[in-house]
């Protein structure tokens, strides 16, 4: 019991203590001597680093320090000379390293030497090509950034030539860029004409892959529209073509397929319609119906932002001379036809027909709207809705207005 | 007897059994609805980048954006630098925890392969590193039309490291270097592609002399006190800030003759990295008062702050640069105090970091302003010949027996005998109870105390700070714990009562104005 009570109190009294910072032992430094280094290496020489040291000291490190870090190495101890074998990732980076010679916590010596590139090993090329689309004209360019390193991935030597061709339509150029600032660069300028230019370099006899930018057609110029049709009367149900020539660019090159173009039309009456269409090889077409009344339309397109047509003028005449109405039960039932066309024909279905009810004090009360039917159409004015009494009735359909006083009663 | 004791064994194992299997079931059933609770954040989905800010903000200035390619945008030039800093910070982290972790959001294929066989090395030799770098100065060598690559120099990258070997620091390295940069827009990342060491080139800057004769001058005749408003001790500029009070404080200090003040800021309180502004106007506020009051002000920084690890040295250095550079041209600025008792902390974070810690922010705040001089606030005259070449006046305190306090003192003097020496903080509580057994000093022990001591500096010709102006109701448990016993005697360390009723010793410290003339 005794014990137990000592070996606890010892237990107590031991966490206790508090850690205490070692006093630095006082190891005596050796002396070391660089023997064997070159100023210069090539990327993936084999480098040793050999010391002479007064004395065997086995726990002597070396510390390396390149762009992407550092490490510590532990030597081979040999007698009195201690090896350091610099391990691969740093003696294939090219460049600065720098090395301390360490005991414990003391630099003995410091030093550093140089690693080059290792061109004539072989080279990679990187290319970035961008952007891979520009418009023709003088203005536009790609740029074309050539990153040509060693097989250790080392950017080669400052100056080092780098060959770059192009290719479009028949001329292939060739020019000799040299490296600067890791890279060699050039500009691939925009053609007059549209169509693909290639590019390819080499540097040290390495190819390059082939990299294309396409040059597209600079913006749309002017154009004019032209517009066809069955027949000149205003039916509201046949089909007006609008048409243009081929748009092109001030290079004229044929502006890319797919350019959107929208036609403005405007009436007599100042009202606006429009329709769209895209062009496939630079012409763009586009419909739209006959409307159901004479009218004189104006009709110009524009491609946003880049080019308009001209002006173009299309008349349509009345297709409907006249229309009768007839009223019925009480003056309720009204019945607006037939409707006849150009040549006697009954009008297609869906001929607007408006009808605008007033009271006897011209007070407008409300409009009401239907489309013909097999050449006719048919108000039927409820009771419930509109007592009776007497009401001015105008009638609105294919440009043609009528009116009428009518006593409503009834029913 | 053993049926019995057989019975009583099964019955044992059975309900124990039973007790664990319901444990178990409790156990399994736990886990599975712990696990279907967690899964990724839905935000993760949308890659948002980390804001990075908090952790690492080296100085980084673009010496240059002209280049050959393409002139670059601002908003381009933040997310370069932005991301090149993540780099940095990465390869930090990865060569401290020696993990991959991060490196591949801000290497390319071939950058980072590099950097892992260098990881891959120092995991099977033990090694690992503190790393931090504290200043960067690009220059932009081009920029690519379609954006999506840039090259540029970094200058004279001022790097800094600690070097272990299991747990143990074998050695700290500061160097220079600079870098030849590749960096590619891939996924929305800037990944450094190419890493060059280029040769550094002479920093051309022109710095202006650093002229601190005149403060040197005043400190040689300072007689003042630290400072604490009554009614919020080591909270100077907190909820309970009032310009008013601080102000009749003033006039106070003024009126028994002291010239000068010693104020604390603390490091968190002020915003970390990012300084509060808010914060900085109250300081101001506090040096206009002491200005109108013929006051000059010690500043002591970082009070509170515990934490020298390199990681973090580059948000200390945001912090010191933002209060420096915005009250360094304040007509009742006398110096930088940089740490309060920092020798203190050398057992818990180890003397030699918190000494490259204080080293270097010495370097940088001599940096910043040219005007000032610089100290730090050492526990005891002992520890005042640490960094005693680094800092231009040496500050040091002392609490222990006043008979041993010259012979301590001319001990300072012989080592360090040119730069002045400071007692920053010296005093004697007046509380005497049954906290410390009665066997502190009452009143007239405090007077009696100041009495001695004020001769001692008079005759020696010592620049003094006491401690304290008042009598404090309320002192916060992070001052010095929440033990009765250790934190009563720190409520009486005034010369005026908490009343403002002024204590024996207060005529003791009034200075005669035969002697300031």
């Amino acid at each position: 019991m005794d014990k137990s009570i000592l070996i606890l109190l010892s237990f107590i009294l031991l966490s206790c203590s508090s850690k205490k910072e070692e006093p630095p032992k006082e190891l005596p430094l050796i002396k070391a001597e660089l023997i064997a280094i070159k100023e210069n290496y090539i990327a993936g020489d084999s480098i040793v680093l050999k010391f002479k040291t007064d004395v065997a000291a086995p726990n002597i490190k070396l510390h390396l320090k390149n762009a992407f870090g550092t490490i510590l190495l532990k030597s081979k101890l040999s007698h009195n000379f201690l090896n350091f074998y610099i391990p691969n990732n740093f003696t294939r980076k090219a460049g600065e390293c720098h090395w301390k010679l360490i005991q414990e916590k003391t630099t003995l010596l410091k030093g550093g030497f140089s690693i080059k590139t290792t061109a004539p090993k072989g080279t990679k090329i990187e290319t970035y090509f961008g952007p891979r689309s520009i418009t023709a004209g003088n203005n536009d360019f790609s740029m074309l950034i050539i990153a040509p390193t060693d097989i250790y991935d080392n950017t080669v030597n400052p100056g080092t030539e780098v060959i770059i061709k192009s290719q479009f339509l028949e001329t292939i150029s060739e020019l000799k860029v040299p490296t600067n600032n890791l890279i060699a660069w050039h500009n691939v300028r925009s053609t007059l004409k549209s169509g693909r230019i290639l590019v390819t370099s080499h540097c040290n006899e390495t190819k390059s892959k082939e990299l294309t930018t396409i040059v597209f057609p600079s913006n749309a110029t002017d154009f004019s529209i032209s517009t066809s049709s069955a027949h000149d009367f205003a039916d509201g149900n046949q089909i007006l073509h609008l048409k243009s020539d081929i748009i092109k660019d001030k290079y004229n090159n044929v502006v890319s397929d797919g350019t959107l173009v929208t036609f403005m039309i405007k009436d007599q009456k100042g009202s606006s319609l429009f329709t769209i269409g895209t062009t496939l090889n630079g012409i763009v077409k586009a419909r739209t119906l006959h409307p159901s009344e004479a009218s004189n339309w104006k009709i110009q397109a524009f491609i946003t932002g880049a080019a308009e047509s001209s002006i173009i003028e299309v008349n349509f005449r009345t297709a409907i001379a006249d229309y009768s109405v007839h009223f019925s039960k009480g003056n309720r039932n009204i019945d607006i036809g037939p409707f006849e066309s150009f040549m006697k024909q009954l009008v297609p279905d869906g001929v607007l027909v408006q009808l605008d009810i007033y009271d006897s004090e011209e007070k407008f009360i409300e409009t009401k709207k239907t489309t013909t039917k097999k050449g006719s159409s048919t108000f039927f004015i409820s009771p419930e809705y509109l007592p009776n009494g007497n009401y001015k009735l105008v009638f609105k359909a294919a440009g043609i207005t009528k009116e009428f006083t009518k006593k409503i009663h009834g029913y | 007897m053993a049926i019995k004791l057989n019975k009583t064994i099964y019955r044992t194992i059975i309900i124990i059994t039973f007790i664990g299997l319901n444990a178990l079931v409790l156990y399994g059933i736990g886990a599975a609805w712990a696990f279907l609770n967690t899964g990724a954040d839905r935000t993760s989905m949308l890659h948002l980048e980390v804001p990075m800010d908090e952790v690492y903000r080296p100085n980084l200035e673009w010496i240059n954006l002209d280049n050959p390619g393409r002139p670059i945008e601002e908003q381009t030039v933040g997310e370069i630098t932005n991301d090149y800093m993540n780099a940095w910070h990465v390869r930090n982290i990865a060569y401290k925890k020696n993990d991959y972790y991060g490196i591949e959001d801000f290497y390319t294929d071939s950058a980072r392969t590099r950097l892992y066989a260098n990881i891959d090395l120092n995991v099977k030799n033990d090694n690992w590193y503190k790393r931090t770098t504290l200043n960067h100065k690009s220059d932009l060598d081009f920029y690519s039309a379609d954006g999506t690559m840039v090259v540029f120099k970094d200058y004279n990258v001022e790097e800094y490291q600690e070097i272990y070997q299991g747990e143990q620091l074998l050695f700290t390295e500061k160097d220079t270097t600079s870098y030849h940069v590749m960096m590619l827009l891939e996924d929305g990342f800037w990944r450094i592609r190419h890493l060059n060491e280029i040769p550094s080139i002479a920093d051309t800057t022109k710095t202006e002399p650093r002229n601190i004769t005149k403060n040197i001058k005043k400190i040689e005749n300072l007689k003042g006190i630290n400072y604490y408003p009554k009614d919020s001790p080591w909270d100077t500029f907190g909820k309970r800030f009032n310009d008013t009070i601080i102000r009749d404080d003033f006039k106070i200090i003024e009126n028994m003759g002291l010239n000068t003040i010693r104020i604390f800021i603390q490091y968190e309180d002020f915003g970390k990295s990012r300084v509060n502004y808010k914060k900085i106007n109250l300081l101001k506020k506090i040096l206009d008062a002491a200005h109108d009051h013929n006051l000059d002000v010690l500043i002591t920084l970082f009070d509170f702050y515990g934490d020298y690890d390199v990681s973090n040295w580059t948000l200390t250095h945001r912090h010191a640069q933002e209060i420096v550079n915005a009250v360094k041209d304040h007509p009742a600025l006398l110096a930088w105090d940089i740490k309060n008792e920092p020798d203190l902390d050398f057992n818990s974070r180890g003397k030699l970091r918190v000494l490259s810690w204080l080293e270097q922010m010495i370097e940088n705040i001599k940096k910043w302003d040219r005007n000032h001089p610089v100290t730090i606030g050492w526990s005891s005259p002992e520890a005042g010949v640490e960094l005693a070449a680094k800092v231009d006046f040496i500050s040091y305190h002392y609490y222990r027996e006043i008979h041993k306090y010259k012979e301590a003192h001319n001990k300072l003097r012989s080592i360090v005998p040119t730069k002045p020496k400071l007692l920053q903080e010296y005093g004697m509580s007046s509380y005497k109870g049954l906290w410390n057994l009665y066997r502190g000093a009452n009143e007239e022990g405090q007077l009696e105390y100041y009495k001695e001591m004020q001769k001692t500096l008079k005759e020696e010709n010592i620049p003094y700070m006491f401690w304290t102006l008042y009598d404090f109701e309320k002192v916060p448990s992070s001052v010095a714990g929440s033990l009765p016993w250790k934190t009563k005697k720190q409520h009486f360390f005034g010369c005026l009562d908490s009343l403002g009723n002024k204590k024996p010793a207060y005529y003791e410290l009034v200075s005669k104005k035969e002697s300031n003339p």
